[in-house]
């Protein structure tokens, strides 16, 4: 069993955030994501059907919001990795 | 807590001049007790895992061994100090390290005895066992695992691994803690979960003894980042003065190396009868810049008299110079605002600071053209704070088709900004303006500023992004301070703005994302705490992304003053 792991955190505002969301639905229409750092890349392919959670929280003053999206990539015989997004949003 | 122990060693060391010493047979009980230290806590996991009374029986015998092993370690660093009067304070240093991590080490052996006898209180082991304290261990191995090393060679990053070590060990404890609450509030089992949950303390304290050691070890190393909080744990001795003094009859309180390669102390007299006592400030150190010190402490002078302290003496010697200021009493305004300070002191103390900034400013300003550099500031620096974030010297990332640069790549690419930016008029700034270097005598209603050796006619920019920083970076999480400290920025936020308005300085926002992206970076080699870290680079690099995207006039360009706010 292999993982691949890619990790970016940042602050955004709230058209700055836009630009990550275009990237990702882009993505998406054309059926390939790619997320890559200078040593390596990860693409995923989501096809068929994908799971997709939405929650949204507030707790006080903190705000939550995130998308998850997986799905489990294509093989007939055997399992492979499950293909996996997710999207968070928090306020801080 | 920190600073005020190093500062009590250092005061304890630097009364004490000693040679060179021989350490070797020192080591090798030091060696011997961190081993001993660390096999009674492999041994500890191990009967957590699978209790047996034999390894709980060689667990007590070790403690005696260790004991005996720590009684061995004092004995030694003392008479070694105490025999050698003339040893070198370096030595002297070392010795007093070996001794408190020797000290420490028995402790968290301790503890390991306290543990283990928590095991017959136990009426099911399977609760323990739903809780991860295996975490706990690894992290305290790994920190015993480089004490050695630390010490030895001298290794700054492995001493601040240790001291790291405490943050992780109450986190832990912190989660765990919440979920045996959790369980206990179910009402089952009891016993078990108020055990197990004792020996978590007991493991949470060991983090407390590793910071202690790490601290030691530091001390021991002296390296240049630190001279600087040793120097703010100076600035604390001398806030809090006890001994009344005159200069008639004086004798040196302490030795500091300062940050810029001073050595600082305060002289006070023992037997003062008279009643007519003063302390003064005493720097001694490179001529160039202790002549730099003297020239601005007279320049303010002549500017808003009585503003810094007075100029006492100064002397010089060679390549070396020393100078003797008057010491100012009353709190720093971080020491206000961390405080116990009511609300209309603090307003008060704020509308003086930024009443006075604004004269100094007025008063000051000459027109000519000044640039900040921050970024080239900021680069001098990165050194030290990957030193200590390795991790925030981060690479190039994309997500389809958005591409994000590495940090140094965004630095650069910012540089142009940073370059093409001057200001058409400079002030004289203070240079070094965080909330420690302005003292608050509220019975004179004034206030007055300390170290100015980097006074100059410069961007006012560096000393508000200074100012502003130094309110953000403390890491205090306490709701109603982190309240003052963000209503302090803001509204310090707001009044330079204002300024710069009045002044038509239409490049200020510009500046000042710039100016706070330098120091958020910067703050972070000090900041042990990583997600307090995170935020304040994460911040730096969301303020420098705007300004390398930003395409429409500086004058336009927006900053949001949320990134202020903690």
């Amino acid at each position: 069993m292999s993982t691949e792991e890619f990790k970016h955190e940042s602050l955004q505002d709230k058209e700055s955030i836009v630009e990550y969301f275009t990237a990702l639905s882009e993505g998406f229409s054309k059926g390939r994501l790619a997320f890559a750092n200078k040593e390596k890349q990860i693409i995923f392919e989501p096809k068929g059907l994908l799971k997709l959670d939405v929650k949204a929280k507030r707790k006080n003053d903190k705000v939550k919001f995130s998308l998850k999206v997986s799905w489990k990539e294509e093989s007939i015989d055997k399992k492979k990795d499950t293909g996996s997004l997710v999207i968070g949003l928090k306020d801080e | 807590m920190t600073r005020k122990r190093i500062r009590v060693l250092w005061l304890l060391a630097s009364r004490m001049n000693n040679k060179m010493l021989s350490l070797d047979d020192l080591n090798e009980n030091f060696r011997f007790i961190v081993l001993e230290v660390t096999k009674q806590l492999e041994e500890t996991l191990k009967v957590l895992e699978h209790p047996n009374d034999k390894s709980i029986e060689s667990i007590r015998t070790r403690d005696d061994y260790i004991d005996n092993l720590k009684s061995t370690i004092e004995n030694k660093c003392f008479s070694r100090i105490l025999n050698n009067p003339d040893a070198d304070k370096k030595v002297v240093s070392l010795m007093r390290a070996v001794n408190i991590i020797s000290n420490n080490l028995e402790k968290i052996g301790d503890y390991a005895v306290n543990i283990v006898g928590q095991m017959q209180y136990f009426s099911d082991l399977v609760i323990l066992q739903e809780y991860n304290y295996k975490a706990f261990f690894e992290e305290i191995l790994k920190a015993l695992t480089s004490i050695v090393d630390a010490l030895t060679k001298r290794d700054t990053s492995m001493a601040l691994g240790i001291c790291k070590s405490e943050i992780e060990l109450d986190k832990l404890y912190d989660s765990n803690f919440k979920n045996i609450l959790k369980a206990l509030s179910e009402g089952k089992d009891i016993g078990n979960l108020i055990t197990t949950l004792f020996i978590f303390q007991y493991l949470e304290r060991a983090g407390d003894a590793l910071l202690n050691i790490g601290e030691a070890i530091i001390f021991a190393i002296i390296g240049e980042k630190l001279k600087i909080h040793q120097y703010h744990a100076l600035e604390e001795t001398l806030n809090s003065p006890e001994i009344d003094t005159s200069l008639s009859d004086f004798e040196m309180d302490s030795i500091w190396e300062g940050r810029s390669g001073c050595r600082i102390g305060r002289i006070h007299n023992d037997n003062s009868q008279n009643g007519n006592s003063q302390e003064v400030i005493f720097k001694e150190g490179n001529i160039n810049k202790l002549l730099k010190e003297k020239e601005n402490l007279e320049t303010w002078n002549d500017l808003f008299p009585g503003l810094p302290p007075r100029v006492i003496n100064f002397q010089k010697n060679g390549q070396n110079a020393s100078i003797a200021v008057e010491y100012l009493y009353g709190p720093t305004f971080q020491q206000l605002i961390l405080g116990e300070t009511d609300a209309s002191t603090l307003e008060d103390a704020l509308q003086l600071i930024k009443k006075t900034l604004k004269l100094m400013w007025e008063k000051t300003k000459k027109s000519q053209s000044v640039n900040g550099k921050y970024l080239a500031q900021l680069s001098s620096r990165m050194k030290d704070v990957y030193k200590v974030h390795p991790d925030f010297r981060t690479s190039q990332k994309t997500i389809g088709t958005l591409t994000r640069p590495s940090f140094e790549k965004l630095v650069s690419k910012a540089g142009p900004i940073d370059e093409e930016l001057s200001v058409p008029f400079s002030v004289f700034i203070h240079g070094d303006l965080n909330i420690n270097n302005i003292i608050y005598n509220s019975e004179a209603k004034r206030i007055h500023f300390i170290d100015v050796y980097r006074s100059r006619d410069m961007d006012y920019v560096q000393d508000v992004s200074v100012f502003l920083i130094s309110n953000f970076r403390l890491a205090i999480f306490d709701p109603e301070i982190r309240s003052r400290l963000n209503y302090i920025a803001t509204d310090f936020y707001r009044f330079a703005r204002d300024f710069a308005d009045e002044q038509n300085d239409h490049t200020f926002l510009v500046r000042l994302a710039l100016g706070l992206s330098r120091s958020f970076v910067s703050s972070t080699r000090f900041e042990l705490n990583q997600d307090f870290a995170k935020a304040m680079q994460l911040r730096a690099v969301y303020l420098l992304e705007k300004l390398v995207s930003y395409k429409g006039n500086w004058e336009n360009f927006p900053l949001p003053e949320e990134v202020l706010i903690y």
